[in-house]
């Protein structure tokens, strides 16, 4: 069985099928990978729950080859190919590098060469695409083919994503990560291993392009970052593992500008620069950046508390409704904005459920 | 004389997304269905505006798509 999550529903616009018209829904891979991801590395911290959390992701993690562009080289977000992305080559940005960054997570959980050197071809191709766009990535671009990039990075439209660098950052650290000699056994190499050259050059190679891409992000004003928490959160995890505490520690002040501070709220992210409403994915991947240094964070930040209170305060978004009990709401409604606990259910932060839990499951929330 | 009267019935239109009202998060919830794309690109679509929100519709269908903006607060146009 090949199992596919539909793109985001709404509680009030679910649409039905009409008559005998085939289905006209897409797979995202931003659910699909990120799902597959979470699920599989969940089953390695929680042994009572590991034999069915491991099954489901496998399953996910199967139908990700489906969304490998050829013609591109990259990930696109959508199956089956169809739409924008497919027909015109115009991508939201982001979605490349969040989503290739899942697949690898998926291929270092699965040991799948063949997906691992997949990602891999995209991780080139989007060196190549920040490059093409002069380090300042555009919020909607076009991709061009893979071996002609002549349009490679044109923007449409006006709107930039400059933030994007974080995540950019952060794929080439697991990248590093991924094709390190410490990380050489145990996968299902069949003939397609990766070929030597891959190895310490690409480490120096990838964890360069990954600190360049971080100081050219620490020069932007800090209104220019805040498209969406997790940009910058994934530039901590990068600045972090890069051993760049200065950068760190000046991308985590950035996005604490976005956290709820009082109240039933606090410790919680807000979903998009001026949405006004906190968001549950923005939320798990902030403490996520945060845990790994935490204590020995500057006090005045205070992050061991903020993240105790993140996790509390989280639960607000967990449905308790019998149907989709545990699904996670996209955001709680606040003054400014009382229509956002009625945006819906959001899949896409489904995965964050799980790492939550293996982050407290790893004891590593102090829970 | 004989005038030519272009046909609305072949004619295709986009629909373009000029600015959202007070709501965007009613604008959001159009777009996702209009676009048929998830929450996250419903959003950056809006935050990007003016960025096109469907094109190639009959004018019927865009005109639907542009009222819909509108109940939410937006300000969409046609464009050929």
């Amino acid at each position: 069985m090949r199992l596919f999550f539909e793109t985001f529903r709404s509680n009030e616009t679910t649409y039905e099928r009409e008559g005998n018209q085939p289905f006209q829904s897409s797979a995202e891979l931003i659910c699909q990978a990120g799902l597959a991801a979470s699920l599989l590395e969940y089953a390695q911290s929680n042994p009572q729950r590991a034999t069915e959390a491991h099954a489901l992701g496998s399953e996910l993690a199967g139908t990700l080859k489906d969304f490998f562009d050829e013609e591109t080289g990259v990930f696109q977000n959508t199956y089956p190919p169809r739409g924008e992305e497919w027909r015109r080559r115009v991508v939201d940005t982001w979605y490349l590098f969040n989503n290739t960054y899942e697949v690898l997570r998926v291929a270092r959980s699965t040991r799948d060469s063949e997906l691992r050197n997949l990602g891999l071809r995209s991780v080139d191709r989007l060196i190549a695409f920040v490059k093409s766009c002069k380090y300042m990535i555009p919020l909607f671009a076009k991709v061009g083919l893979s071996g002609a990039l002549a349009d490679d990075g044109e923007v449409i439209g006006f709107a930039l994503n400059p933030s994007v660098l974080g995540m950019h950052s952060a794929l080439l650290v697991l990248a590093a990560q991924v094709v390190s000699r410490g990380a050489e056994g145990g996968w299902n190499e069949d003939g397609i291993g990766l070929s030597t050259d891959r190895y310490e050059m690409s480490v120096l190679d990838y964890e360069n392009e990954a600190k360049r891409a971080l100081k050219l992000l620490h020069r932007w004003p800090i209104s220019q970052t805040h498209h969406q928490a997790v940009q910058l959160a994934w530039a901590i995890r990068a600045a972090d593992a890069l051993g760049e505490k200065t950068l760190r520690d000046d991308f985590a002040k950035s996005l604490l500008l976005t956290c709820y501070r009082q109240g039933k709220h606090a410790g919680l992210f807000q979903g998009c620069a001026g949405m006004g409403y906190p968001a549950f994915r923005e939320t798990v991947e902030a403490i996520e950046a945060f845990v790994p240094w935490a204590n020995a964070a500057p006090g005045d930040l205070r992050l061991p508390d903020l993240i105790a209170l993140a996790v509390w305060n989280c639960a607000q978004f967990i449905s308790v409704e019998s149907a989709t009990r545990g699904l996670p709401q996209e955001g709680l409604g606040t003054r400014e904005q009382p229509g956002a606990a009625n945006v819906g259910l959001a899949i896409y932060a489904a995965p964050q459920v799980f790492d939550l839990a293996r982050l407290q499951m790893g004891g590593r929330l102090g829970q | 004389m004989t005038w030519l009267v272009a046909d609305r019935s072949l004619a295709r239109y986009s629909v373009v997304l000029l600015n959202t009202g007070r709501t965007p998060i009613d604008t959001i919830k159009v777009v996702r269905e209009a676009a048929q794309v998830g929450l996250k690109e419903a959003r950056d679509l809006v935050c990007s505006s003016p960025s096109t929100v469907r094109s190639g519709l009959t004018y019927d269908d865009a005109i639907d798509l542009r009222a819909r903006l509108a109940a939410s607060g937006a300000v969409a146009e046609l464009r050929s």
